[in-house]
């Protein structure tokens, strides 16, 4: 399935035929899709299907991809130019803080890695902790924390500087209902505040409630990129929720290639 | 599950991730594996690679220069115990007071532990009485000793009691032998009868050995040393006359009065020049110990922190480390600079204990031994992030790390004393080649011979530990951006 875009819109990052290869597994297969300033983009696809390997080589940590990235219009390859990665705030998909460190040591260390300092690093540490419920505990090491709060912090981490696009890799992995509430709150007042986001998940309600538009990954390529409605039309059946489209496009059997 | 299945089920699991990390296992089987063999290889030629005794080496300087004196220290340099050093005066104008200064002066500044100045002034001992020639010789010689090379002075005892019989037979071994069982109190009848026991024995050994090797002069050392030991047992076993039941202690032969004997029969003119600011109490091998264990510890604790980079990449946090807008030189670079921090933090408890425990002048020339321990931290830590950048896991990099400090340690001679190992060429350079060695060398002349850091031979171990830091460096680097920059 080919996907038109409007030529006039506004996209902050323009991916054209990217592509990305482990060794010999084509894991990122001629991608090409803009994001658009300010929105919130979901990014849905079975395991294996190349979210992960996109979102890396979009947060510059994997640089031999082929094809072309645009930011803002200007050539962009994070993986050589710290400038193109400090527009980024990216937040992995596994656990990425350190245990031994407190909640607030944590943020210190990595908002002095984007290069903030003094009163601004203190500010934005305070907020971030608020924003990820964790000033009370501030002070306590994160090995001592519960999934949850683990997995608000590690989101945290990632908004320090207040990037412009956030690159989110499945944020709501193993919390309960209230810290995936929280999360949300946090990303939707993210998007609120004009930030954009590309947004992983395989909880298709969340995607239903948060992103503007949807691309569907499969085996390395984008199968249906648009709105919900649009997705469901697209497949013959509008009133399809997002879980009908996503089995319709992916196939029903088990997809871990 | 049954008990009992459950814990082969889990044994089973690790055994077979064991097998899966295949670089882990095959370093955890070579780590042993290597280890026999490099010891054994050092061990052999640290006792003289045929079983014979160590080497020691003995600086000569022949002040007197006749056939006599050059025949004598030919004799030495065929012995095997030595590594004769000739340091004699290349056009022989120098006086015997002059060679003597300059003796003083090479064991006060480190460059040697035992100085033989040959030449007829220096006599100090008395002629002995006895028409011997050897004797008269003896008090041609006068030997400069740093005291705390008690292990080599032994040696070049046996060396020169291994000389003298050399020249006069082994009827003076008996003399030796009869002299002092009758100082202990035998009646003679009964040490003439010692002394036809011993005489058949050694008349067999001497064909035996006649027959079996002729070409081994070292042999004749071992067997004058076992006719040592025999009249030790001797004494032990059949002279309990004239002493005290009930105190065998006294009786039994420590290694002092085998010295005393020996020394008793080549009496040799003997100064203890002692390096100055040097604390007596120290030997040569407590201090050599003492650095060797410093310096493998050292290795070991910050190979063990280079680990953390891999802790980083398997954790996940290095991901969002390459994510930030920071280069990611700057995380290798955090990696090194943690580690020398914790170098510092350990040299620091250590020398401060060592000084408390033992007082044995650490602090003497403080800044001297700052610069070493920073080159050695920094030579160390370069290694510990080396070896974590081209490990895979730090199960490997563990591994890896015990395998290659053991050898370091061992070749560098961080556990026996190189010096007095006799080493082929190869093995000679290999051990030269290792960090470990220039920083035993380094702390061996800033703490053993009190030498300040602008010496030469300091200069030279410094030197050579920053090229380990530079080649470890260089290395880390480029296997940094080959395993964790790739992709
Ligand atoms: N380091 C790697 N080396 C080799 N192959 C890899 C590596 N990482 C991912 N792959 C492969 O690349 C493909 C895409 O993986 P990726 O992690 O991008 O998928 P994903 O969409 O994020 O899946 P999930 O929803 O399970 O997180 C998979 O086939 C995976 O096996
Ligand atoms: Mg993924």
């Amino acid at each position: 399935m080919t996907v038109h875009e409007d030529m006039t819109d506004d996209y902050l990052l323009e991916l054209e035929n990217v592509s990305y290869s482990y060794r010999t597994r084509r894991a990122v297969n001629e991608v090409s899709l803009g994001i658009r300033r300010g929105e919130a983009f979901g990014l849905l696809g079975p395991n294996g299907a190349g979210k992960t390997t996109l979102i890396s080589c979009i947060a510059g940590l994997l640089q031999n991809w082929s094809g072309s990235m645009e930011f803002d219009g200007q050539p962009f390859t994070p993986a050589h130019k710290a400038s193109d990665r400090y527009q980024i705030g990216f937040v992995p998909q596994e656990l990425a803080i350190y245990p031994n460190l407190s909640a607030e040591e944590n943020l210190l260390f990595f908002g002095r890695l984007v290069g903030l300092r003094g009163e601004k690093l203190r500010k934005s540490v305070a907020d971030n902790l608020d924003l990820a419920g964790l000033t009370e505990r501030r002070h306590d090491l994160v090995r001592t924390y519960s999934g949850g709060m683990q997995r608000r912090l590690n989101l945290t981490s990632g908004l320090l500087h207040s990037p412009s696009l956030l690159l989110l890799d499945e944020p709501t992995v193993g919390v309960d209902p209230q810290s995936r509430n929280h999360i949300f709150e946090c990303l939707r007042h993210m998007r609120d505040a004009g930030h954009t986001l590309i947004y992983t998940t395989h909880y298709m309600e969340e995607v239903q409630r948060l992103c503007d538009r949807i691309a569907i990954m499969h085996q390395g390529q984008i199968v249906a990129l648009g709105a919900h409605s649009e997705l469901a039309i697209s497949i013959g059946n509008p009133q399809a929720n997002l879980e009908e489209v996503f089995l319709h496009l992916t196939g029903r059997s088990l997809r871990d290639e | 599950m049954s008990f009992l299945t459950a814990a082969f089920s889990l044994a089973g699991k690790d055994w077979r991730g064991f097998y899966r990390d295949r670089t882990a296992l095959t370093l955890s089987l070579l780590v042993p594996i290597t280890m026999v063999t490099v010891f054994g290889w050092i061990m052999a030629y640290a006792f003289g690679g045929s079983g014979g005794m160590p080497r020691v080496e003995l600086h000569v300087i022949d002040a007197e220069n006749t056939s006599d004196s050059r025949r004598f220290v030919e004799r030495l340099k065929t012995n095997d115990m030595l590594k004769v050093r000739i340091a004699t005066h290349e056009e022989h104008t120098e006086t015997v007071a002059v060679a003597w200064d300059r003796a003083k002066r090479l064991i006060q500044e480190g460059d040697a532990h035992h100085v033989l100045v040959i030449g007829k002034e220096v006599a100090t001992v008395p002629k002995q009485a006895t028409e011997d020639s050897m004797a008269e010789w003896l008090s041609h010689l006068r030997l400069a000793r740093d005291p705390g090379r008690e292990m080599e002075d032994r040696i070049l005892q046996v060396v020169m009691l291994q000389v003298r019989v050399q020249e006069q037979g082994p009827g003076l071994l008996m003399q030796g032998f009869e002299n002092l069982l009758s100082d202990s109190g035998m009646r003679q009848e009964n040490i003439d009868s010692i002394h036809g026991w011993m005489a058949n024995i050694s008349r067999t050994v001497e064909t035996f050995a006649q027959e079996s090797d002729q070409n081994f002069p070292s042999d004749k050392a071992s067997r004058s040393q076992d006719d040592e030991r025999q009249a030790g047992l001797v004494k032990e076993n059949q002279v309990p006359s004239n002493t005290k039941p009930g105190s065998e202690d006294d009786q039994s032969m420590g290694i002092n009065e085998v010295l005393q004997i020996i020394n008793r029969m080549v009496p040799l003119a003997t100064e203890d020049i002692i390096p100055p600011g040097r604390r007596k109490q120290v030997t040569y091998q407590q201090a050599q110990s003492v650095c060797g264990m410093t310096v493998m510890m050292l290795l070991f604790a910050l190979t063990s922190c280079g680990n953390v980079l891999l802790q980083e990449r398997e954790s996940g946090t290095l991901r969002r480390l390459f994510s930030q807008p920071i280069s990611r030189y700057a995380v290798l670079l955090g990696k090194f600079i943690f580690v020398f921090w914790v170098g510092i933090l350990q040299m620091s408890i250590l020398f401060i204990y060592g000084e408390w425990m033992f007082s044995i002048g650490l602090f003497r020339d403080l800044p001297s031994l700052i610069i070493q321990s920073i080159t050695l931290i920094a030579a160390a830590g370069a290694f510990g992030v080396f070896l974590a950048a081209i490990s895979r896991s730090s199960r490997q990099a563990e591994s890896l790390a015990t395998l290659l400090i053991l050898i370091l340690a061992a070749l560098g001679g961080c556990w026996f004393p190189l010096q007095l190992m006799t080493l082929p060429p190869v093995l000679d350079a290999i051990c030269r080649s290792t960090m470990t060695y220039w920083a035993m060398t380094g702390y061996q002349s800033l703490l053993w011979n009190q030498l300040p850091w602008y010496s030469t031979s300091t200069l030279t171990a410094l030197g050579w530990q920053w090229v380990w830091f530079l080649a470890m460096t260089a290395l880390a680097i480029y296997f940094f951006r080959q395993n964790y920059c790739r992709g």
